[in-house]
């Protein structure tokens, strides 16, 4: 019998064959595009997100229009007062973004966790890591791929609303003072919205490789922070010592935005070493668990 | 005879997404095979069936009752669903005992008869094992015996074949002509078509969520006019022969293969083709050696229905 | 009498699966992390001073929903995930049987874990300063003893208001999370959502809002007992001015929203439709 092809389908291909140099894109370019087919989480978990950062803009703008004199004559007696007073209530540029950071932060992270927990878990339970592993996709390519999907999702939860409220002081400021004087503000927002949206992600994808279902790492996610503020929580009070706030990821946070935007409480017993060592020490444990696990997966495929 | 499914105007929608969409059909007790390809609504027409889901609109039902959980038609009812899910902490013999339990079986009854159904699919060697240890056919297997061990009226199949190595393929095919023979209704959904036409003539061909065709293979294809049948015969004397089937109305065209002397004959009646066809061997002193039907199957059907 | 040999099935069924599954060890894991805090904090502090802590913020505002939720979700939405679901609901059963059934079993792990918990705080606060460092069988029999005395000196209805609030939290929050998984298909999520979102925002804001979430009822049961427990939470400025109810009239209440729930899931899942993928 001779065998034969049906040439219709099957095609030869005529092209060169190229590496893509970065990989782990596609992989995050379809995590993040997956996240976008549901809509009804996106609109419950971005609208406080959105609340939250148009609350930041509105002050923001109001305050530099209070001081530009645009809204109340500042000359007309008792209005410089009242301008001051309102103007301090409102706050400058930094402390919105850094309210704005602290009030989402739970949000950001249940973002993250949403749109990160089925990454690895669902991979596993459908045996996805079989078809990915049979390409030539390193552990790396397919650990950043995976992480870029789920914090791109962070990065539009904080980052982007903290870069919106920079665009909104700069325009509505006199002389684009926030931009020329503050540069530096804008570097710090970008640098530390990064770092929380990267361990928020982190976690999120280390709790996504132990279980086996999106539902089960959601869980894992939300148990993991209750009960490490939980107990973060009774050991400080009943200990009266501060240090074990280190297990709480949300104040580590608030230790770190004080301290880069130069608003650390000298009262704190906890320095910002230790708080750096905190986090260093999750970073590392997550990447150590990440890496044995996703090996684990590559070893199976 | 009384049919024993009748939908009316049936529908079922998910969100924007028809699966299926004004469907009228009656179906007779004895094996009946559900077809259409991947997609088409057989599994909404199955979960409707067996009540795991209400229709969207129309009326359905089974066995003279409305499925959505009615007791009393479960008593009847024998199904195994397509996934491929079973309690993997149990055995294959507590798996079929304990659906035979929710059955208000006692322990003993249920156990007598989970075991005989389980032998039935030869997998008594296998019964005390965890069903996590299964293999994709064990497992197949194990659905299979939960479907029947109650003896109900009624058992409906969703894709029973798919994992099934030849052999075991042959010994399920079996089982259901068995059940078949024993007054048992059987509708079975499945892509291995000739397997479903070894198993019965009866089709429900259904497509895009409408119902393309019912009845017998043979019927269906006959309503088929515009695809003239196709006959291969093979004749000492094949010109002659051809010369006189084209003065048939009803012959559409014959083509004479050079090499082999085959006749290709199409004809868009093939029962007057059938009747007249002696007379004309006889007269033009053809000797038909071979007369062969190509496109009689179920797969025809379904290609050009679906195709 | 055929819906409770249904019952007693689907008990079984739940039981056996539980019993065998992971979620079990992770929720012994989260019931045993009160315990080890309690035993460290025993050896500085007095059990009078970690017990209502412990028991009130971290047993039943934390590791008590965790577990009952981890637990409850598996009533109706592990069939579903798994898929078996169809087996069940395609015999001639009543759906409410195969959820009351399941409710069951789940409760009954739940409770057990949650009170081990609980108990296992008040233990491992008492068990330190009964001097126990060594394991010496003479020791360990006079430490029990010395122990059973610091349980009794601690205030009176302090160890059997935090059990009773944990049998309770257990309950509930388990009905919760199974009645849920009724009605959506993410139960466990929601459940969380509903149990450190929206009652953790309820339960801590003053005024009477507060009285529609469990954990208002649960902090009944520990103040209506003992004294410490109300100090503590006079402490908590948003709790402040808060007039809690007696132990028996949260009991009522609680039983009232329990009754009236159990019965809205059990008619839910008679008419709820549950689409599988293939």
């Amino acid at each position: 019998m001779r065998a034969s092809t049906h040439t219709e389908i099957y095609r030869p291909f005529t092209g060169t064959l190229r590496e893509h140099p970065r990989r782990w894109v596609t992989i995050g370019v379809s995590s993040a595009k997956q996240g976008f087919k549901r809509k009804l989480p996106a609109l419950l978990l971005f609208t406080p997100v959105a609340i939250g950062c148009v609350i930041a803009c509105f002050r923001v703008y109001f305050r530099f229009q209070l001081l530009s004199g645009d809204l109340v004559n500042i000359n007309s007696p008792g209005a410089a007062g009242i301008t001051l007073m309102v103007t301090e209530t409102l706050g400058d540029v930094v402390s919105n973004i850094f309210t704005y950071t602290q009030g989402m932060a739970f949000f950001s992270l249940m973002i993250v966790a949403w749109y990160g927990a089925g990454l690895i878990a669902e991979d596993r339970r459908l045996g996805a890591n079989l078809l990915y592993f049979s390409r030539p996709i390193s552990r790396l390519d397919y650990l950043l791929g995976k992480g870029a999907g789920a914090a791109f999702f962070g990065f539009l939860a904080l980052t982007l609303p903290c870069l919106l409220v920079c665009s909104v002081a700069t325009f509505t400021s006199p002389e684009w003072s926030f931009i020329v004087e503050e540069w530096a503000s804008i570097l710090k927002v970008i640098l530390f919205s990064s770092i929380w949206v990267g361990t928020v992600t982190v976690l999120v994808l280390t709790i996504s490789s132990l279980v086996g279902r999106k539902s089960h790492a959601l869980i894992g996610i939300i148990g993991a922070i209750v009960l490490s503020s939980g107990v973060s929580t009774v050991l400080a009070h009943l200990f009266n010592e501060n240090s074990f706030s280190l297990l709480n990821l949300f104040q580590n946070f608030e230790r770190l935005g004080e301290w880069m935007f130069d608003r650390w409480n000298p009262d704190r017993k906890v320095t910002i070493t230790q708080t750096a060592a905190a986090l260093g020490g999750l970073w590392t444990l997550c990447l150590f668990i990440l890496a044995v696990r996703v090996r684990k997966m590559e070893v199976v495929a | 005879m009384k049919p024993i499914i009748k939908a009316t105007g049936l529908g079922r929608w998910y969100g924007e997404v028809i699966g299926l969409n004004d469907l009228n059909v009656e179906i007779l007790p004895g094996i009946t095979g559900l077809v259409g390809p991947n997609g088409a609504g057989k599994s909404t027409f199955m979960k409707l069936l067996v009540g795991e889901m209400r229709p969207s609109s129309g009326s359905l039902e089974v066995l003279g009752h409305t499925p959505f959980a009615n007791q009393e038609l479960y008593r009847q009812l024998g199904f195994c669903p397509q996934q491929d899910a079973l309690y993997d902490h149990m055995t294959g013999l507590q798996f079929v005992t304990h659906c035979m339990r929710l059955a208000n079986l006692n322990h003993t009854d249920a156990k007598a008869m989970a075991t005989r159904a389980l032998q039935r699919v030869h997998l008594e060697n296998a019964m005390n094992r965890p069903v996590s240890g299964y293999s994709k056919g064990m497992r197949q297997r194990t659905k299979l015996a939960q479907a029947f061990a109650h003896t109900p009226k009624l058992i409906i199949a969703d894709e029973p074949l798919t994992g099934l190595d030849p052999v075991a393929r042959h010994q399920v095919l079996d089982l259901y002509r068995e059940l078949g023979d024993s007054g048992t209704s059987l509708i079975i959904s499945s892509h291995v078509l000739h397997e479903v036409q070894s198993l019965t003539p009866r089709i429900v061909l259904i497509h895009r969520g409408r119902l393309l065709a019912q009845g017998p293979v043979e019927d269906v294809r006959q309503l088929l006019s515009r695809h003239p049948r196709k006959v291969h015969l093979r004749a000492r004397e094949p010109r002659a022969l051809a010369r006189a089937l084209l003065e048939l109305p009803h012959v559409h065209s014959a083509t004479l293969e050079e090499a082999t002397g085959d006749l290709h004959i199409e004809t868009r009646d093939i029962r007057a083709f059938h009747s007249d066809l002696p007379a004309l061997a006889s007269r033009t002193r053809s000797g038909i050696e071979s007369l062969e039907s190509s496109d009689a199957s179920l797969d025809a059907v379904f290609d050009y229905l679906v195709g | 009498m055929h819906f409770l040999k249904t019952a007693w099935l689907m008990s079984r069924l739940q039981m056996r699966s539980l019993v065998l599954s992971r979620r079990l060890l992770i929720c012994v894991l989260l019931a045993s992390a009160p315990i080890a805090i309690a035993w460290f904090a025993g050896g500085h502090q007095h059990a009078t001073d970690i017990v209502p802590f412990i028991g009130m913020f971290l047993v039943l505002q934390v590791v008590a929903p965790l577990i009952s939720l981890t637990v409850g979700s598996s009533v109706v939405t592990e069939e579903l995930e798994n898929r078996t679901i169809t087996y069940i609901f395609t015999r001639p059963t009543d759906r409410a049987a195969f959820f009351l059934g399941r409710l069951a079993s789940s409760t009954v792990v739940s409770t057990i874990l949650v009170t081990i918990s609980s108990a296992g705080v008040i233990w491992a606060a008492t068990y330190p300063q009964a001097g126990q460092a060594n394991f010496k069988r003479e020791r360990i029999r006079r430490g029990a003893h010395e122990m059973v005395e610091i349980v009794r000196d601690l205030p009176e209805g302090l160890a059997t208001g935090l059990i009773a609030a944990s049998v309770v939290a257990a309950i509930m929050y388990t009905l919760i999370s199974a009645g849920l998984g009724v009605f959506f298909r993410r139960a466990m999520i929601l459940s969380l959502v509903y149990t450190f979102a929206i009652e953790g925002f309820l339960a801590n804001i003053p005024g009477s809002t507060q009285k529609l979430s469990v954990q208002f009822y649960l902090r009944s049961f520990l103040t209506d007992v003992h004294e410490m427990s109300a100090s503590i939470l006079s402490e908590i400025p948003m709790l402040t001015g808060t007039t809690l109810y007696t132990a028996p009239e949260a009991l009522t209440r609680l039983a009232a929203a329990y009754s009236v729930f159990l019965l809205i899931s059990a008619l839910g899942i008679r008419t709820r439709q549950y689409m599988m993928t293939s």
